[in-house]
């Protein structure tokens, strides 16, 4: 999405606060201030101090406690929540109270129970909400998209979901509570893309083992998209391999792998690389548009595909819970 | 990275057939048909496999 697709013409940009002020707050700030649609005009931590540090850092008017007085002394027109997983659901649902729209860092919750409580509180208090799965906005997905369209349907999407359980664990930055759920905490970050790229799956034949972890950690799946696209699903959260996209089209396969990067492969056997955007040089990748269509959602009330709201998110949980049921203990 | 070699006795020829011929003579002179190997029970559970995985193909769109 580009800033004319979203902004009226002299529109003036939408003051936004951000609740949290932590690595991914910063993140957010970085794209922010590249972009045309928001002022960033304030940040609340439950540690003052930490607010404030971000303020400084940023130049923000306002360093705020809680997102009540975020909102009292900085007037935004939009919140971002930008806590730790472990305390998103309870921070959103505080949030929803505010009667501001709000952009909701992934996951919402570390289960499908607080995604769920989540998404009832935004219907009820009819909060307009968009939720940050950024990879939707990744620029080379779009353009490898539109090359398996220019020579026929999508045939078929395979993701290779592989998590790094022991880098995770090794940099202490991550709870125990969020370690054990980490198949809502980030897992659902490649599970959402089957859901992006193949609509939502009509069948779906899932196989889980787990070696370490308790919701499971590794990972086989078959689906079957609308239109009869076919998918799988693959993760091995013990073994190197990371995570990859695979598109393929009529004569032409897409792969993204690192996701960040895209590689057409025709039948003719010649490669063409796929480039991101140049507006995303410096930022982490899907940040501008993601941010684009939060405005579009805080200006109109309209949410634009391929953002997710609540709702689209618990779909998202939903899947990943379905992945993982009947989970095996490896012998 | 660590790249994994074939075995130099495998360059010019077509991979894997050294080892499948030696498998083979194995068969013939002993009658052992020694393992990966397959005889046409091993290769009947892969035709059986494949019909299973292209059972209900539907015709897309």
């Amino acid at each position: 999405m580009t800033a004319s697709a979203s902004t009226p013409r002299n529109a003036e940009p939408l003051r936004v606060g951000l609740v949290g002020a932590g690595l991914i707050a910063r993140q957010h700030l970085l794209a922010l201030a590249r972009s045309p649609h928001f002022t960033p005009v304030g940040v609340a931590s439950r540690t003052v101090v930490t607010a404030q540090a971000l303020a400084g850092e940023f130049g923000l008017p306002v360093a705020a406690g809680s997102p009540a007085e975020l909102v009292e002394k900085a007037r935004p027109q939009a919140l971002m929540v930008l806590v730790s997983p472990q305390a998103m659901a309870p921070v959103a649902l505080q949030c929803m109270d505010l009667g501001l729209p709000l952009f909701l860092e992934k996951p919402v919750g570390l289960c499908v129970a607080e995604a769920e409580d989540a998404a009832r509180a935004a219907r009820e208090t009819r909060t307009p909400n968009m939720v940050g799965f950024n990879r939707r906005y990744y620029s080379v997905f779009a353009k490898g998209l539109d090359k398996i369209h220019q020579r026929g349907r999508l045939l078929a999407v395979h993701i290779e979901g592989s998590e790094r359980m022991a880098v995770a664990r090794g940099t202490g930055r991550f709870a125990e509570d969020v370690l054990r759920a980490w198949l809502f905490a980030n897992a659902t970050h490649t599970i959402d893309l089957l859901r992006h790229f193949g609509g939502e799956p009509e069948v779906v034949h899932a196989l889980c083992a787990s070696l370490h972890e308790p919701l499971g950690d590794q990972f086989a799946a078959c689906l079957r998209f609308p239109g009869g696209v076919l998918g799988s699903y693959v993760a091995n959260w013990h073994s190197p391999g990371g995570w990859g996209v695979v598109l393929k089209g009529e004569g032409v396969s897409v792969e993204f792998r690192p996701l960040e990067t895209g590689r057409a492969t025709y039948a003719d056997g010649s490669v063409e690389v796929i480039e991101p955007d140049a507006c995303e040089a410096g930022l982490k990748a899907g940040f501008a548009g993601q941010l684009a269509a939060f405005a579009q959602l805080a200006r109109t009330g309209v949410l634009a595909a391929p953002a997710q709201n609540l709702e689209g998110a618990l779909l998202t949980m939903r899947l990943a819970e379905r992945l993982a049921q009947g989970a095996l203990p490896l012998g | 990275m660590n790249f994994i070699e074939p075995d130099a006795c495998e360059a010019g020829l077509k991979a894997g057939f050294a080892g499948q011929l030696a498998a083979f003579a194995q068969l013939a002179r002993t009658g052992a048909l020694a393992a990966p190997a397959q005889n046409l029970e091993g290769a009947l559970l892969t035709m059986r496999l494949a019909e299973r995985l292209a059972q209900g193909a539907l015709p897309l769109g």
